[in-house]
């Protein structure tokens, strides 16, 4: 597990790189190498690191541990194919822990992040209605189990494809320079992680690479089904590719917009579930 | 500092022996893997963040090792 764990973290962020070189390139830039985002992670752990004065000391540590903790018990629960609540709400978590990120370093920068994590709630509900739908065929909360239906059924993407745009609406929300990344735009620095520099901001790294990982990981996994680490690893990149061209030919959106978009997607995915509900 | 640095090096090296441990002990069926899971997801991070804070420069030291491009 341990190498599993290694290894979720670095595929993660080379994904990122990936994410981040096509990207460059739609935009006719030359972008930085896909390993980028490693070298990044090394490069701010070795940084001079302190905690700011203004901060509190406890929670702008702690939050560090925490967003690593998280993510890697997300990763152990998808791969041993447990439950999906239990990703839920550790999605939900991240939330949280975003929100704990920005307020425990004292910066409005932070705290504007932090407050901008909590009022893009909208965009996890998609994901409950995805997973509502998923169960509504499965009869099963399981990934084990939602695996094993594929197998006998075919993918669910092409059984609910709405309920993976769904979800894949809310991967989209989490990739940077995406058009709902309002958490970690420009105009507050970088949101969030703004204070958080050097060691913490490499531990962010982990947590990125992890988080990465573990969402791709799930979208193969209900919609697909079993794939070989091989495919799995094909099919991640596909997929952080046509993330990247959504990322890179829509702008951001506003605060605002971003919510209202959400909402009313959100709202078409609940009208979808309860026709699909009163179908089957 | 250094004091705080070996701290920190301690640290870095307890929590990793313990993750080797608990391999061990997963890989020899003497506990389960739930067990180790619950021990990794405990000690990865304090591993991940007292490695970079042992490794990290000190003040007065160059610290732009990587680069990139």
């Amino acid at each position: 597990m341990i190498g599993y764990l290694l290894f979720a973290v670095f595929f993660g962020l080379l994904l990122l790189g990936i994410h981040r070189k096509v990207i460059a390139r739609i935009q006719r830039r030359p972008g930085p190498p896909v390993w980028q985002e490693i070298l990044h992670m090394f490069k701010f752990s070795f940084k001079s690191t302190w905690v700011p004065v203004t901060a509190s000391q406890s929670l702008f540590i702690g939050i560090v541990l925490i967003a690593i903790g998280i993510w890697s018990a997300a990763l152990f629960v998808v791969v041993t194919g447990g439950s999906i609540l239990v990703i839920f709400g550790i999605y939900l978590l991240h939330k949280i822990v975003e929100h704990g990120f920005g307020l425990s370093s004292g910066s409005p920068y932070g705290k504007f992040g932090g407050v901008r994590s909590v009022i893009s709630a909208a965009s996890e509900i998609p994901l409950f209605v995805s997973v509502a739908v998923i169960a509504l065929y499965t009869q099963s909360f399981e990934v084990s189990e939602i695996v094993r239906y594929q197998e006998v059924h075919g993918p669910l993407l092409f059984i609910v494809p709405l309920a993976a745009v769904a979800m894949y609406l809310v991967v989209l929300s989490k990739m940077p320079s995406g058009p709902f990344s309002i958490v970690e735009s420009k105009e507050i620095v970088s949101g969030y992680k703004t204070e958080h520099f050097g060691v913490w901001r490499a531990g962010l790294e982990v947590t990125n690479g992890l988080k990465t990982y573990v969402l791709l990981f799930t979208f193969l996994a209900l919609f697909i089904g079993s794939l070989s680490i091989g495919w799995v690893v094909v099919a991640m990149i596909l997929l952080v590719v046509s993330l990247a061209f959504a990322c890179a030919l829509c702008p951001m959106l506003s605060p605002f917009d971003s919510v209202t978009v959400q909402t009313l997607f959100t709202l078409l995915m609940v009208g979808y579930a309860a026709v699909l509900w009163v179908v089957a | 500092m250094k004091s705080r640095k070996s701290f920190y090096g301690r640290l870095a090296l307890v929590s990793g022996l313990l993750v080797a441990t608990g391999l061990l002990l997963n890989l020899r069926d003497i506990i389960s893997l739930v067990v180790y899971e619950i021990l990794l997801v405990l000690l990865f991070p304090v591993f991940v963040l007292s490695l970079g804070l042992w490794w990290m420069a000190r003040e007065h030291e160059a610290d732009i090792p990587f680069l990139g491009y």
